[in-house]
């Protein structure tokens, strides 16, 4: 190390002396190399997300401290249902959260049973990756053509006991796949109350499908990954299709806010979207996925073992039933 | 409307093979395809 001389230190301390008394100067919120007019409003931050791959950017930013980089002291809490993670973010007891796409919409709007509240979808997490799911003892007799699904969906009405499907959430993107491919085949899912419908129509939280179709509550599901993988690994259902076969590069999961947060803490929101644009670049380079799979798949988060979820991630296409496919959109 | 890792092709109006074998052609007649889908209203 060089030693200063003493009109070198003498020059430094002016020069701290002065810098000090600039930087007294200064509002409150000097962070590092940011300027207070960067530093967010709220620093406190919870976020909330459902045990799906599509939560990967949010948990990714979270676990890598990009959250706290740009001066957010996150938490990551996972919520039980749809309904729940938007009462949540309504209340304030979270502040952003994980949603799928149609959710902040109808919140907006006052649809789908719970309070008018208006919401901000500043980001999109993710397109694709969502799937359509079978039990197996349709395997071999149907597969992405749902007009091969209708004869057991005709016999089954016929015999007072018609067949069960579920989604995640009414205004939810899942309803629309589900919806949408069943009348491709001719099968009528029925109005917003059911009515007219070949078959019955549930709403059932992601993490909870496996569960419900190993003990034979439905015949077919749509849901995000990797649960669609995990009923394949449990070898209870195979994939039909995938949401990326009904509409390419769909948009899918996005981050929302209430607007009354976004509007009084815009720096805080600012800063939430450089923290998932870290965290995007980074679970974009397939490199990386195996250890996103990883960190995705811890029990506070997914809770699924990462095999099953890395597949999918790396457009590894088993579809349970005989067909593959390398997906080049995942 | 920037995408991060995802090089847009650009629009496109070519043919598509959906899931069900079926295909879309945006330069076709839009009437005829909307009224060949078996269920055309989600009305009770």
């Amino acid at each position: 190390m060089t030693s200063l001389s003493t009109s070198s230190r003498r020059r430094f301390l002016k020069t701290t002396t002065a810098t000090a008394a600039l930087l007294a100067g200064l509002p409150k919120g000097w962070v590092g190399t940011a300027y207070a007019d960067d530093a967010p409003e709220t620093t406190d931050m919870k976020f909330g997300i459902i045990a799906l791959t599509d939560c990967s950017s949010i948990v990714i930013a979270h676990e890598n401290g990009l959250f706290k980089k740009y001066g957010i002291n996150s938490v990551v809490s996972k919520g039980a249902s749809w309904a729940a993670i938007r009462d949540a973010l309504s209340t304030g007891d979270i502040q952003a959260t994980h949603m799928l796409i149609g959710m902040p919409i109808a919140s907006t709007m006052g649809l789908g049973g719970a309070p008018k509240k208006p919401m901000v979808i500043p980001w999109l997490l993710n397109r694709n990756g969502q799937a359509i799911t079978l039990k197996k003892s349709l395997a071999g007799k149907v597969a992405a053509d749902p007009k091969k699904l209708k004869p057991f969906v005709d016999k089954a009405k016929a015999d007072g006991t018609p067949l069960t499907f579920a989604m995640t959430f009414p205004p939810g993107t899942h309803a629309m796949w589900i919806r949408y491919w069943l009348a491709a085949g001719g099968i009528h899912p029925g109005d917003a109350v059911g009515a007219g419908a070949d078959i019955n129509l549930i709403t059932i939280p992601p993490a909870q499908m496996v569960a419900n179709m190993k003990v034979d509550k439905m015949d077919g599901f749509c849901v995000g990954e990797p649960w669609n993988a995990k009923t394949i690994a449990d070898e209870i259902g195979f994939t039909a299709t995938t949401t990326q076969a009904i509409w390419k590069d769909h948009p899918e999961k996005v981050c929302a806010f209430t607007a009354e947060f976004a509007d009084k803490n815009p720096k805080t929101v600012k800063s939430v979207l450089k923290a998932l644009h870290e965290a995007s670049v980074w679970l974009d380079k397939m490199e990386n996925r195996t250890r996103g799979a990883t960190i995705v798949g811890g029990a506070s988060y997914i809770n699924c073992p990462p095999e099953t979820i890395l597949g999918r991630l790396q457009g590894k296409y088993i579809f349970g039933d005989g067909r593959k496919l390398k997906d080049r959109r995942p | 409307m920037k995408e991060i890792g995802y090089k847009h092709g650009g629009p496109s109006d070519k043919p598509e093979k959906l899931f069900d074998g079926s295909v879309f052609d945006p330069k076709a007649d839009m009437e005829a395809y909307a009224a060949s889908f078996a269920v055309k209203s989600i009305k009770g």
